[in-house]
């Protein structure tokens, strides 16, 4: 049998913060820090040419385990196995920089995902035309909207050939042509054997896409399973569920970073 | 722990597009940048040449070479302690959205200040070689050496501070104030000989950017090779903060995605 593209043996990823102060020196001394675990006894295998999507209420870990697949994390416990590359696209800014225009950021993402320069002129354009931004390319991505820095990093992330295409909550922002161009894309790269992870709160368009979900909730996966039955449950528990609680705002209550 | 994953892009190509992103963003290389480079070690020349030529009757022999041999590399240190403490943070979307490697951050910023560094010494120390007529052949041929050995007491505050302005970003300032007092505390506006006193002249000497302006001194405004104290001295100074640096470093890379 082919070995998973991915494999995670009893991961944890540990965040540590005050409760007193967001000064980042608190994080580091303090005696009230108090670990967290954004992700805890993950075990999962990811097999080549699957369609992975995860489900979950925020916080419930789905950025830190794809951050973790993408190796930007670090496992506190257990091990990460990749074998592949990967292109990842974690959020709307996609890891853009504001100052630099559309045609330099391609540049620097594609380097930094592994496409080697020598290749750079020939995907350049090819991302350009896919990215459909046109002249905008010349303008500093700080002037983009949500969607169109969406479409770049998308865009980058996936001709960048990766092995794993990992998306976090990045396909919503786009407009209806992006979504249905970023929907064939996503298709062809199943059909050619690759992997897709991809977390979402669009429950419909997981479940049309991916060939299994996970659940998770407070860091650790609860199910696994065809994505029809999972997803029938995980309505079933939000629907019965009380609204979350809105966290009071005011030092030491905010949010665990990266979640 | 964690196991192997996918290998990030080769780190002298990450390196590279870091380092050139750096400088399109910081726009350091434009003209505007290039004038900033040029006009602010001559500002500083000018404050302190009128403070201790005028003001104090301190002037030496090619004094605003004088002045300028330190003033610029001592922008170089400034620039890049000052840079590291917010590296993590100028990279913070690259850090939390695509695997770099953390170790190529430091080098980043001592290439990019170390580009505006080169700039600034053809723009100003040059010129003013000519103007007093140093013949600066053949000790220019000691030129790398000299910036080799202020390369390596700069890359371990590097590595420190940009550990330590994520933590501490607050205490910025303080740092900058520090540094200001270290630049005091040399021979950056007057020779060793001509302080008083035992304690002062053995601070003075303790401090390794002393040996660093001294060395360049050596070449630009004495037209001679420097001092083989003068270089060794800070060369030790900077491989052991580099290695102070390194471990600290080492300790805390990991973390950087979580806090940023």
């Amino acid at each position: 049998m082919a070995e998973p593209v991915v494999s995670l043996r009893d991961v944890g990823i540990r965040f540590r913060f005050s409760r007193r102060s967001r000064h980042g020196r608190h994080r580091l001394f303090s005696r009230k820090r108090k670990p967290f675990w954004g992700l805890r006894h993950a075990t999962l295998d990811v097999e080549r040419g699957e369609a992975l999507g995860l489900v979950g209420p925020n916080g419930a870990g789905k950025t830190t385990l794809l951050r973790t697949v993408s190796g930007i994390y670090e496992a506190d416990e257990g091990e990460v196995e990749v074998r592949g590359r990967i292109g990842p696209l974690l959020s709307v800014t996609a890891g853009l920089m504001p100052r630099l225009s559309g045609w330099q950021n391609i540049s620097l993402l594609a380097t930094l995902l592994g496409l080697p320069s020598s290749r750079m002129g020939e995907l350049g354009e090819r991302i350009a035309e896919f990215s459909g931004l046109g002249e905008f390319l010349d303008a500093e991505v700080r002037t983009y909207s949500a969607g169109m820095r969406a479409r770049l990093g998308f865009s980058v992330a996936t001709f960048v050939e990766p092995d794993v295409l990992v998306l976090d909550e990045v396909l919503a922002v786009g407009d209806e042509e992006f979504r249905r161009k970023s929907a064939g894309v996503i298709r062809d790269f199943l059909d050619s054997g690759r992997t897709v992870m991809v977390a979402s709160h669009e429950l419909d368009r997981l479940e049309e896409m991916c060939t299994r979900i996970i659940w998770m909730d407070h860091g650790s996966i609860r199910e696994a399973g065809e994505p029809a039955a999972i997803l029938e449950r995980y309505r079933e528990a939000r629907a019965a569920a009380p609204p979350e609680p809105e966290r009071p705002g005011g030092r030491g209550r905010r949010a665990a970073p990266g979640l | 722990m964690s196991g192997r994953r996918a290998a990030p892009s080769r780190s002298w190509e990450v390196f590279r597009a870091l380092t050139v992103a750096e400088l399109r963003d910081t726009r350091d290389l434009s003209v505007s940048g290039l004038v900033k480079w040029m006009l602010e070690p001559l500002s500083y020349m000018l404050i302190y040449f009128v403070l201790l030529a005028s003001i104090l009757n301190r002037a030496r022999p090619n004094f605003m070479l004088y002045l300028l041999t330190a003033l610029v590399p001592f922008r170089f240190f400034t620039g890049v302690t000052g840079s590291s403490m917010s590296v993590v943070t100028r990279f913070s979307q690259v850090l939390a959205n695509v695997p770099v490697p953390k170790g190529i951050l430091p080098p980043v910023v001592l290439a990019t200040e170390g580009a505006n560094f080169l700039v600034a010494i053809v723009m100003t120390i040059v010129p003013f070689t000519f103007i007093y007529g140093v013949d600066i052949w053949p000790s220019i041929l000691w030129f790398p050496v000299v910036v080799g050995v202020l390369l390596v007491l700069t890359a371990g505050p590097a590595y420190i501070a940009t550990v330590f302005g994520l933590y501490f970003a607050d205490l910025r300032g303080v740092v900058q104030n520090l540094l200001r007092g270290g630049f005091f505390l040399s021979t950056a506006l007057i020779p060793i000989r001509a302080i008083p006193g035992d304690q002062l002249p053995r601070l003075i000497n303790a401090n390794p950017l002393s040996g660093v302006f001294d060395s360049f001194r050596a070449v630009f405004v004495n037209g001679e090779a420097p001092r083989a104290i003068d270089l060794l001295y800070p060369l030790g100074v900077g491989l052991f903060l580099l290695l102070v640096g390194a471990v600290l470093f080492r300790w805390r890379q990991r973390h950087f995605p979580k806090e940023v």
